[in-house]
């Protein structure tokens, strides 16, 4: 009888548990859906429009500070400075942060531009560590500052950054990036053609396997490392598709710290970067969302995908794991700290549809994966479970995700006039597999974990390992 | 059942995506060998009339050039291949561009009822190749109604073309409309247009200033920046403009900008009183204010100055300091009792500046 019972309850769990996954799963199928359709489509009409001159020819010389925060990045600091050089636009100047490096950052950067020490006062409006010192030279006619200041954190670094610079917008990039020649002007653009944008973001692409010079593209294939090469279907799945989406209601919750423009006197008012957050560029956007709805601002966060950054992946799994632990800390304090925002109709479609899905399908989603795999063992164990009927559903589900993966990855080939060998091909239809099923299955774990020995307040730099940029 | 009719739905999403990814990868193809080959023709045929006709070309020729270039495809071809022979003979092809201007306007009517996107390339293959001037009636219409309803890149590339006709008073009816239909057309893109005009500039410029009266705040500054680069304007209006504290801000603003670059005696006193302001919501104008005084040397303004190194604003504090050593002045004599005094920060600039502008010239 007690077994009957037992049997029962377990039964009628499971039934709920399968209600709840069908609905979940539904759920994130379809967002998949409509994020790769809407960003596909997205991106071929861009194509067909900018193919056809419908786009901002003229330059309007909007000035802007490129920030490059950086940490013992000796590597490849001056590589980053010298590539941003090359980008074809009219009036920006080069704002290089060295956030208390151990290595000789700083030094290399004074060296190969020539720079000399300079008493320069600080307009602080936004808080950081103090200055030790501040160099100042040019290169043609880009004015390039580097500030050495105590080690605060990366959102400090950004801070110090937007204090020194002169102009009314500022662009942060990573200092292991490369700027494609064009990406200042496509940055801009939504500036243009809007009178209330405050932020744009650009797309960040992977530099493994690729060949730069001037900051054009000379050369583009799959990295031949698994992970990198895995990473680069999963950026156009999971960040194009999806930015382009949230871009069509206003509800980006994310600019990319790899690169991405602001306005600056929005940004000092919303109080600058969080140096309490690692994930100080959600945090950042997600507060620009709030304080402009709160102040009754009529503002755009735009989503410029012409905009091109190239930006190192992690090329070991160890790495990798590192990143997407800090990636989900940061995303845990932004969405902790702005719980407000939850399904609260005042912030709109941001709060209702972008909030929850970074909530549920993000921040949650490994616990309701690990809940998924126990009720599995629960259900194998009562004998609930038809194998053959389970693993046809996995595998449905693994090929419609590496199907997804494959149509936002060639939609971005195509729409970027991209040639790929056959061997790359084929390699994609397999890594798009491998990808869904095993690195997806990883980073659930990663994410599951990254919690664990977590401290607020934590302000530590990303420390991957750095190779040269292949950019001439 | 359901959860089966579920699966059978994501194999159906899955398999029309597949499909989608073929089908597109293997229509851009063909499209791309399609394009090549009409390109070459079209080649073919400009090489040839250019040769045989290039000041008549024959109204055969036309006909089929206009059917050709009633397609999107059929417009790239011409403008990829107009782009080569403008280099290999360049006298020839103005021959053959006037030549053929009635099919730029038996086009307009074509692409009079086509979508933005066609309108907009259209609009540009008419600023790049149609030579007839004065231009016709009738694409000067299509121009100017593609700035009245269209995208904003149909708006940019219809604003170009008329910058291209080189007709000031077609210029000046085109900002007005510009300005005056509703959605949003950045003032930078409206100058840096203007400064593209191809007819006389000065004459635009006179007739841009006699109707300042009848734009927008948003397209007086823009028209203003445009008189300050060709130093050109109404002095008295603009100097109205500078003094009119109800004025727009951002058209004081570019009438501060006006005055920094033409230099009006009259402007001087406002220009210092502007300047000392302590106003916390004019700190743009005070600082602009600030750079402007450079061009007004003289013990007044050398004292405003230095005054304005005190201002709790950085931006005027570091405009001030940018404008005393502009004036040439010393910082060990002129500048002394700054520099003994008791406020930290205007020293901090004054030396700021002093050793960027040395480095800067070292």
């Amino acid at each position: 009888m007690t077994t009957i019972t037992a049997a029962a309850v377990v039964q009628a769990f499971l039934g709920f548990v399968a209600v709840f996954f069908v609905i979940y799963l539904i759920g994130y199928s379809t967002f998949l859906f409509f994020s790769v359709t809407v960003g596909s489509s997205f991106l071929y009409r861009r194509k067909r429009e900018t193919h056809y001159k419908n786009q901002i020819m003229t330059d309007c010389y909007v000035p802007v500070t490129i920030i490059v925060p950086a940490y013992n990045e000796s590597v490849t600091v001056v590589s980053s400075v010298s590539s941003l050089l090359k980008v074809e636009y009219s009036l920006y100047e080069i704002v290089v942060v060295d956030d208390g490096s151990t290595d000789d950052t700083a030094q290399q950067v004074i060296d190969a531009f020539d720079l000399h020490e300079i008493e320069r006062p600080i307009r602080r409006q936004l808080p950081c560590n103090p200055a030790k010192s501040i160099w100042s030279g040019s290169a043609g006619n880009v004015p390039i500052t580097l500030v050495r200041k105590e080690n605060g954190g990366k959102a400090d670094a950004l801070n110090m950054g937007i204090n020194v610079s002169r102009y009314p917008y500022f662009v942060g990039i990573d200092a292991d990036s490369v700027l494609q020649y064009d990406s200042l002007h496509e940055i801009v653009t939504p500036v243009i053609e809007h009178d209330n944008v405050v932020a744009v973001g650009g797309l960040v692409r992977l530099s493994n396997g690729v060949e730069l010079k001037d900051g054009r593209l000379t050369s583009y294939s799959l990295p031949k490392q698994v992970i990198p090469a895995m990473q680069v279907l999963e950026y156009d799945r999971s960040f194009l598709s999806a930015r382009i989406l949230f871009d069509q209601f206003n509800g980006n919750l994310i600019i990319s710290g790899a690169f991405g423009l602001f306005r600056k006197d929005v940004v000092i008012a919303a109080g600058g970067y969080d140096r309490d957050t690692v994930g100080e560029d959600m945090e950042l956007v997600t507060k620009l969302h709030v304080f402009c709805r709160t102040s009754g601002r009529d503002y755009l966060i735009k989503y410029a995908p012409e905009a091109i950054c190239w930006s190192q992946a992690p090329a070991t799994l160890r790495d990798l794991v590192k990143q997407r632990r800090r990636w989900h800390r940061g995303l845990f304090e932004c969405m902790t700290k702005h719980w407000r925002v939850f399904a609260n109709l005042r912030y709109g479609l941001v709060g209702v549809l972008s909030y929850s899905y970074f909530l549920i399908y993000e921040l949650l989603s490994p616990f309701i994966e690990l809940f998924g795999l126990l009720s599995m063992a629960v259900a194998v164990a009562f004998n609930f479970v038809n194998v053959p009927y389970m693993i046809l559903f996995f595998a449905i589900y693994a090929a419609y995700g590496a199907i997804m993966s494959l149509t936002a990855f060639f939609s971005r080939v195509q729409t970027r006039d991209l040639h790929l060998s056959k061997l790359d091909v084929v390699r994609a239809l397999f890594l798009s597999l491998f990808e869904v099923t095993v690195l997806r299955f990883v980073m659930a774990v990663t994410r599951m974990l990254a919690l664990v020995g977590y401290r607020k307040k934590e302000r530590r730099w990303d420390k991957i390992t750095r190779t040269r940029i292949n950019a001439e | 059942m359901q959860v089966e009719w579920l699966i059978f739905f994501y194999i159906g999403v899955s398999v029309a995506m597949a499909l989608f990814d073929l089908a597109f990868a293997a229509f851009e193809s063909t499209r791309d060998r399609s394009f090549k080959r009409r390109t070459q023709r079209m080649a073919v045929m400009l090489g040839e009339e250019i040769e045989r006709n290039a000041e008549f070309p024959t109204p055969e020729h036309k006909k089929v050039l206009l059917r050709r270039m009633k397609r999107l495809a059929g417009m790239e071809s011409f403008d990829l291949t107009m782009e080569k022979f403008i280099v290999l003979d360049s006298s020839k092809a103005e021959r053959y561009l006037l030549g053929i201007s009635d099919v730029f306007e038996g086009l307009a009517t074509a692409y009079s009822q086509r979508k933005p996107l066609n309108q907009a390339y259209y609009a540009y293959v008419v600023k790049r190749w149609y030579r007839l001037r004065p231009a016709s009636p009738h694409i000067v219409h299509e121009m100017l109604r593609y700035m009245e309803e269209g995208t904003v890149f149909l708006r940019q590339n219809a604003l170009e073309a008329v910058a291209s006709f080189g007709d000031a008073s077609l210029m000046v009816r085109a900002v007005r409309i510009l300005d005056e239909q509703g959605s949003f057309h950045h003032p930078k893109l409206i100058t840096e247009t203007i400064l593209s005009f191809s007819g006389e500039r000065d004459a635009l410029a006179d007739e841009l200033a006699a109707c300042l009266d009848g734009f927008s705040p948003a397209a007086q500054a823009a028209i203003i920046n445009f008189l300050r680069m060709r130093h050109r304007g109404n002095g008295e209006w603009l100097f109205g403009a500078l003094c009119d504290a109800g004025c727009d801000q951002e058209v004081r603003l570019s009438c501060v900008r006006y005055f920094m670059t033409n230099p009006l005696e009259a402007a001087a006193a406002p220009l210092r009183e502007m300047a000392g302001s302590r106003n916390p919501g004019e700190w743009e104008l005070a600082s602009v204010a600030a750079s402007a005084l450079a061009s007004y040397p003289g013990p007044e303004t050398v004292a405003v100055l230095k005054g304005m190194l005190s201002s709790p604003i950085w931006y005027v504090r570091f405009n001030a300091a940018k404008s005393l050593y502009s004036l040439g002045l010393s910082i060990d004599d002129d500048l002394a009792d700054v520099m003994a005094g008791n406020d930290r920060y205007a020293k901090e600039m004054l030396l700021y500046r002093w050793r960027l502008e040395e480095g800067e010239v070292a």
